[in-house]
């Protein structure tokens, strides 16, 4: 379970290079773009762009993020084919149909609607595979920290625990064995099973709660906490290629709004569909 | 002024009945090196943290007396300062690194003092130099071996210019050669001068030369002696023997030598150290050769182990129980953790998996008890595949006590605990009864049946696990680590435990990093590399093979190297491997 879908990827490229809070900025801006928008053929367009800077802005090959891929694909494709079988107008009597899946009938609505959210949910799931794959986790702290005025106790308290997440999932699979190597099995009800889940998970925070107590005394010995402030060993500056690439970023979504809206695709923009 | 100045300390965790540590004084010079010993709850890491100021700044409880730093009263003085100036090395490394980078550990005590990045920058770079770990500043922590882990611990204790750090027996998680790596790099911290150095450890045969004082905590928490090593452990040994805590083998080779030859009126004083150790021994056999003793009995060594109390085992019908054949196995990453191991286990063997940190001990195990499947192969259990038994049924044969004994704690009395997996399979609660008190009692358990298994100390939990797995009488028995992290007492009781569970026939197989266990009490030994298995025979053997060894990251047992400088031989040529042996080459 060690292999993650989301990982860095310690490369040089555009968006490797920029300052991690104005990514998250321009990142979370990019969302909201994309989700507004119900027209399939401008978040087509939107994908089409995210694809590109995939490859040029973020210098990511395929193989590096396939086994996210597979996760956005079939998260999306179910999205996707749940909204166009079942989406609210397949139901209303003598609407017109374009095509019959056995009893299901499938509109012209529904079409629209499962392909537009499909590919949104691509398009947000692969900007998010390439944010973490461009992004530092240390370094979006320590951005946070000194560039967004996050409190560094609650900052760097986080990305401790962060380092500890693989710990308990490697401790949870060896108490799980533990029980089996005993012939402790649960029976094969599911009220049983959970039952055995919460003993599990008892066993399992008693051991984490002792290593957090060790954790607190390292972290106090290492002055964590004692200081309002503290120096920074990674700084971290917004600089003026940072302005621009957030700006950019605004613009192109202005541009490609702007030109969908010309030829007549993007009539309005919300939330509703 | 001395550097540190204890008086009267005494602190007691709230919700406990009885302090921890009661009425401690003592003074340390600058420059010392202090060696703290103490059966396990004696109050040897609560000594530590409050050398600090962690306690009572930072636990709650009830705290009395003085402890000074430098003259700065630790109750009352910033933590942040006090934790600058004594340096806290744990023993867990995993529960002391903050950070994802290794650079960035060792920076982050010095950020959170506000210590100006071009000093950060200078002060990572020496003191990842120190430990040697500079060619790694860019790693993730996480994928450091243990032994790595922890000198980066010392690296991020450095960094702040400490001058007294204190170790929490910080080797407890290592192999013996990351050990002797780190003792290394204690010995010549040592030497720099620049520290103070107080250390608690078990350990004790690579330490011995550099201590020059010994203090001895009772059960208790209080104070049972302070002063020079050799004083303090001849003045004290049998309270130490009776409180069971470790001490240098030397010593107690020492000793045993003493009473030995105390009929033919030879006096000897027990060493501390074994370059002592191997030119006292050498004065003593020289003088004595032509007169009282003899050295080396004209016998092979095969013989004399075998004279022991093997004897009746041999006449067992050995069949052979766990035959593995071409053994591959990896992660889902592809990369082979076990490569092409074949070997056999016969009905009584006494099994020894050793190898460095990683080299997939734990892994082999775990797929000789089908929790884990092999990526190719057969492993067989009785004749039979053992993909194909049902795992209850594996578990009726083969029992597994894990490193941690607290994964297995489902219940929340100790009986119940024991009783859970009969009570699974049905039995009947007279049976249940029966079967689970003759346990406690031959567990030494029997007083706490009511208790929370959680609330027990170190050496009882191991003992409850143990317990747990011979449910079923099963036949094949496999410990990891079973002396772990455990007081001299509670180590010699598990010892025993195994050695009669294997007179009584059953199939030992012990996966250990411990030498001494190895040679005094198992027979045959696979040593793992890196996956492969580099040496699979007797353990004698092994323990001949001083390059094999060497190249494998281990280390002979003490009495082997003692014995080595001493030419003191076996007819055969062998060198003896337990203390026994030694001390019966000269007669």
């Amino acid at each position: 379970m060690r292999e993650i879908f989301f990982k860095y990827i310690d490369k040089k490229s555009i968006l490797h290079s920029i300052n991690p809070s104005i990514k998250l900025i321009a990142l979370l801006t990019m969302f909201v773009a994309i989700t507004i928008v119900m027209d399939p053929i401008t978040s087509l367009v939107f994908l089409l762009i995210i694809v590109l800077s995939t490859k040029y802005l973020a210098n990511l090959k395929f193989r590096e993020i396939a086994t996210a891929m597979i996760l956005s694909i079939s998260m999306a494709s179910f999205i996707a084919i749940f909204n166009i079988l079942f989406y609210k107008t397949n139901f209303i009597p003598n609407i017109p149909v374009i095509f019959n899946i056995g009893k299901l009938k499938i509109t012209n609505d529904a079409l629209r609607v499962g392909l537009s959210r499909g590919i949104r949910v691509f398009s947000l799931i692969n900007l998010s595979i390439i944010f973490v794959s461009t992004t530092d986790v240390t370094a979006l702290v320590d951005s946070l920290v000194q560039n967004m005025r996050i409190p560094y106790r609650i900052a760097y308290g986080t990305l401790v625990a962060y380092r500890m997440i693989p710990l308990l999932s490697d401790e949870f699979n060896q108490i799980q064995a533990s029980q089996k190597i005993r012939g402790v099995l649960p029976k094969k009800n599911i009220r049983s099973k959970i039952e055995f889940f919460f003993k599990q998970a008892i066993t399992l925070m008693v051991g984490a709660i002792r290593r957090s107590d060790r954790l607190a005394l390292a972290m106090d010995s290492k002055a964590f906490g004692a200081f309002k402030k503290r120096s920074f060993y990674r700084p971290e500056r917004v600089e003026f290629k940072d302005v621009i690439f957030l700006i950019s970023t605004i613009l192109v979504i202005l541009i490609t709004y702007y030109i969908m809206w010309k030829i007549g695709f993007l009539k309005k923009l919300g939330v509703s569909a | 002024m001395s550097q540190i100045s204890v008086n009267n300390l005494t602190w007691q965790y709230d919700g406990r009945l009885k302090p921890a540590i009661s009425n401690i004084s003592f003074e340390v010079e600058k420059g010392e090196f202090i060696l703290i010993l103490g059966s396990s709850g004696s109050g040897k890491s609560t000594l530590a943290l409050c050398l600090n100021g962690l306690i009572p700044q930072e636990m709650p409880g009830k705290f009395s007396g003085k402890v000074k730093i430098e003259g700065l009263p630790t109750d009352t003085f910033p933590l942040s300062q006090l934790t600058q100036k004594v340096g806290v090395i744990f023993q867990d490394p995993e529960s002391q690194i903050a950070m994802l980078k290794v650079e960035d550990d060792v920076a982050f005590g010095l950020e959170n003092r506000l210590v100006p990045l071009k000093k950060i920058k200078k002060r990572v770079k020496e003191s990842l130099t120190s430990v040697g770990l500079l060619e790694f500043k860019d790693e993730i922590t996480s994928d450091l071996s243990g032994g790595m882990k922890q000198k980066l611990s010392l690296a991020s204790m450095l960094a702040p210019l400490p001058n007294i750090l204190v170790f929490d027996e910080p080797t407890s998680n290592l192999d013996p050669k990351s050990t002797k790596d780190l003792f290394d790099l204690i010995h010549k911290l040592n030497q720099s001068g620049k520290y103070t150095m107080l250390t608690i450890e078990h350990k004790l045969d690579g330490l011995m030369d550099m201590v020059n004082r010994v203090l001895i905590l009772n059960p208790d928490g209080t104070l049972l002696a302070d002063g020079n090593p050799r004083n303090v452990l001849k003045k004290h040994f049998l309270k130490i023997k009776e409180y069971g805590m470790w001490i240098p083998t030397v010593f107690w080779i020492g000793i045993k030598l003493k009473d030995k030859l105390k009929e033919k009126d030879i006096s000897i004083e027990p060493p501390l150290t074994i370059d002592e150790a191997a030119n006292k021994f050498k004065l003593l056999l020289k003088d004595i050769k032509d007169t009282k003793i003899k050295i080396g009995k004209k016998v092979d060594a095969k013989e004399k182990r075998e004279s022991q109390d093997k004897k009746d085992k041999n006449e067992y019908k050995k069949f052979n129980q766990i035959e593995v054949k071409d053994l591959n196995f990896a992660y889902t990453n592809k990369k082979y953790v076990l490569k092409n191991l074949s070997f056999s286990v016969y009905e009584g063997d006494f099994l020894a998996i050793v190898g460095p940190n990683g080299s997939g001990k734990t892994t082999l195990a775990k797929i000789l008890t089908g929790l884990l499947k092999p990526s190719s192969g057969t492993i067989s259990l009785y004749g039979k595949n053992i993909l194909t038994i049902d795992p209850l049924e594996i578990s009726k044969k083969m029992g597994f006590v894990f490193q941690n004994p607290e994964h297995q704690f489902l219940s929340d009395t100790i009986y119940n605990e024991i009783a859970l997996s009969l009570r699974l399979a049905n039995k009947s609660e007279d049976f249940i009864k029966k079967k689970v008190n003759s346990l406690l009692k031959q567990f030494e358990l029997i007083e706490f049946k009511e208790k929370n298994p959680f609330s027990l100390s170190q050496g009882q939990k191991r003992r409850l696990s143990v317990a747990t797995m011979l449910l079923w009488d099963q036949d094949i028995l496999i410990f990891d680590e079973p002396t772990y992290g455990q007081d001299f007492k509670n180590s010699q009781q598990m010892w025993n435990i195994l050695r009669d569970l294997n007179s009584a026939g059953k199939t030992i197989i012990v996966i250990t990093h411990d030498m001494n266990f190895v040679s005094e009490l198992t027979e045959k030994v696979i040593l793992l590399f890196e996956g492969e298995i580099r040496f699979f025979g007797e353990i004698r053997e092994l323990f001949q093979n001083k390059k094999l060894l060497f190249n494998s990251y281990l280390m002979e047992p003490i009495v082997t190297t003692l014995a080595r400088t001493l030419k003191l031989n076996f007819k055969d040529g062998s060198f003896p491997i337990t203390i026994d042996e030694f001390l019966y080459l000269i007669n």
